[in-house]
């Protein structure tokens, strides 16, 4: 019965995201179905609709915006065993944005639906056996030094990225050294070669911060809890002639690696890591190993963090291998000694991928997620299907 | 030797030097259809710029309409949440990147909000492409050449 609700909503998610609520910022997409308008009426007051935000099945299926990775698993130790195949994927929507059309500002906000997932033909096989399903607020900003150039300096920029996309082209040049070799930006005008040469000394902060409540799974709905929460990202990059970029230790060893590989010796002010913080009221149902464990104990909070950042290890065969990474911790807010003692009071789970050329993935996994009792270590090689 | 650019002719009134030897024929450009991936267009030349500047896009102008974002280096293939954080920062530096340092302004119906999360949602897409995002963000922003300034 309970299955038959949880398909239910997905079933009202999947028709929501399908028909759309906005228009595309190339053309109307007319008005959506009355009922749809009286639905957010509902359920949203007074919050005025999207007037930019694409409709993206318009003309497309409604499998587009899905990320799908088909993959081979191989469980090496730990709680879990086996392998198989799985598949992994995450679909975001965004339903509503803030309207304001105000000049100058750099805040807004944005409502949608977000899914993730890794399911494997196993389950006692899947490594990441944890789905999450959620809808959520966001208010956003972008925070970086007043960048405003003059009149000149713009109109410079813009007859600089055009004279190097047609010499890219003409010359089939794929790299900014390799157009910098050309006897045509030898000879380029001094002011605009100036845009080749100059510093990269620019620094950006990504800012949200909202509310989010959705659902917590293992792939056979068998575990599952409830979850509303708070939650902040705040993301940094700089260019590689910033201050203080060097700072950013995380890509030290990589700044090393590219440059036995036959790069520049630099500090990479685009794998600055991102850190996600949340706070969450978790109602878990039964059949969760917490239930499981301490029979109805109700619900309870907990604290997660994500920390996450992608690094260029070096150009291979004129292509960059890179490495993505990411770490989670899960850890609840004053547990009992029994939650404790069932070493039920915190996960923690690092994931790391080297991307290949050709969409092709390698991806190690250690540790454990809410679902599971003990920790494991898994590997997995996984290829792209595009949607 | 100058370009004759009728999109860009505003842009070249403000007395700036744009005297560049790049060897290019004056007629050598054609208009600018609606929608096609083209040189003439600022903000798709704008957007191949950017995308190789700071995500190291290492194609040629053609090769980039087909390019998967996927490929770009904000993409984290360990965590979907990184990637749509990544998303929504790199729809904030190509926002500033338009804004700030190209000159551009919103197409009207378009603001702060509604480009960063049409953007970002276009970037959480992994087999969309450069070629698709510059043709959005031509039809979000209008460039400096396109104001009548």
């Amino acid at each position: 019965m309970k299955k038959t609700s949880y398909f239910l909503v997905g079933l009202f998610l999947s028709l929501l995201c399908t028909q759309g609520v906005g228009q595309s910022p190339t053309e109307d997409s007319g008005d959506p179905p009355e009922a749809f308008e009286l639905l957010f009426d509902k359920v949203l007051g007074n919050m005025n609709r999207s007037s930019s935000i694409r409709d993206w099945t318009e003309g497309r299926s409604l499998l587009s915006g899905l990320n799908l990775n088909p993959q081979l698993v191989q469980v090496l130790d730990g709680a879990r065993q086996g392998g198989g195949l799985g598949l992994e994927y995450s679909w975001r929507r965004d339903l509503l944005a803030d309207p304001d059309q105000g000049v100058g500002s750099a805040f807004g906000w944005r409502f949608g639906f977000h899914g993730s997932g890794t399911v494997t033909t196993d389950s006692k096989a899947n490594p990441r056996n944890f789905l999450e399903t959620e809808l959520s607020l966001d208010f956003f900003g972008r925070i970086g030094p007043s960048r405003e150039e003059n009149e000149q300096t713009q109109i410079l920029r813009q007859q600089f990225n055009d004279w190097r996309a047609e010499i890219s082209d003409r010359y089939q040049l794929r790299t900014m050294a390799a157009i910098r070799a050309t006897q045509e930006f030898r000879q380029l005008d001094r002011e605009l070669a100036r845009f080749a040469m100059e510093g990269e000394d620019w620094w950006h902060l990504w800012l949200d911060f909202g509310f989010r409540g959705g659902w917590e799974t293992d792939q056979s709905f068998e575990f599952r809890q409830n979850v509303l929460g708070l939650q902040g990202t705040l993301a940094p990059a700089a260019g590689r002639d910033a201050n203080l970029v060097w700072l950013n230790f995380f890509d030290w060893p990589f700044a090393l690696t590219r440059f036995l590989l036959g790069d520049d010796f630099y500090v990479d002010g685009q794998a600055i890591p991102s850190l996600e913080l949340g706070f969450d009221w978790v109602d878990p149902s039964a059949g969760a190993p917490r239930f499981r464990a301490l029979g109805d104990e109700g619900g309870y909070q907990r604290w997660r963090a994500e920390l996450a950042m992608v690094a260029v290890i070096g150009r291979i065969a004129e292509q960059d291998l890179r490495l993505s990474a990411s770490f989670r911790h899960f850890s609840l807010i004053d547990p009992s000694v029994k939650v404790e003692r069932l070493d039920l009071d915190s996960q923690s789970f690092l994931s790391l991928a080297l991307h290949f050329p050709g969409q092709v993935l390698l991806k190690y996994t250690v540790g454990e997620l809410p679902f599971d009792r003990k920790r494991s270590r898994a590997i997995s090689l996984g290829y792209e299907i595009p949607f | 030797m100058a370009r004759k650019k009728t999109r860009r002719k505003a842009g070249q009134r403000k007395k700036v030097s744009t005297r560049r030897k790049t060897g290019r024929k004056k007629s050598s450009r054609r208009a600018s259809a609606a929608g096609q991936w083209s040189l003439d267009n600022p903000a798709h030349t704008s957007t191949f710029g950017f995308m190789m500047d700071r995500q190291r896009l290492q194609t040629t102008f053609s090769e980039a309409e087909d390019y998967p974002v996927r490929n770009l280096r904000y993409w984290n293939e360990s965590s979907d949440s990184a990637t749509r954080t990544n998303a929504k920062s790199l729809a904030g530096q190509i926002d500033g990147y338009f804004i700030d340092q190209l000159g551009a302004k919103y197409h009207p119906g378009h603001g702060f909000a509604s480009a960063i999360t049409f953007v970002a949602e276009f970037l959480t897409v992994g087999s969309n492409t450069v070629g698709g995002l510059g043709k959005a963000l031509d039809s979000i922003y209008k460039m400096r050449g396109e104001q009548g300034l």
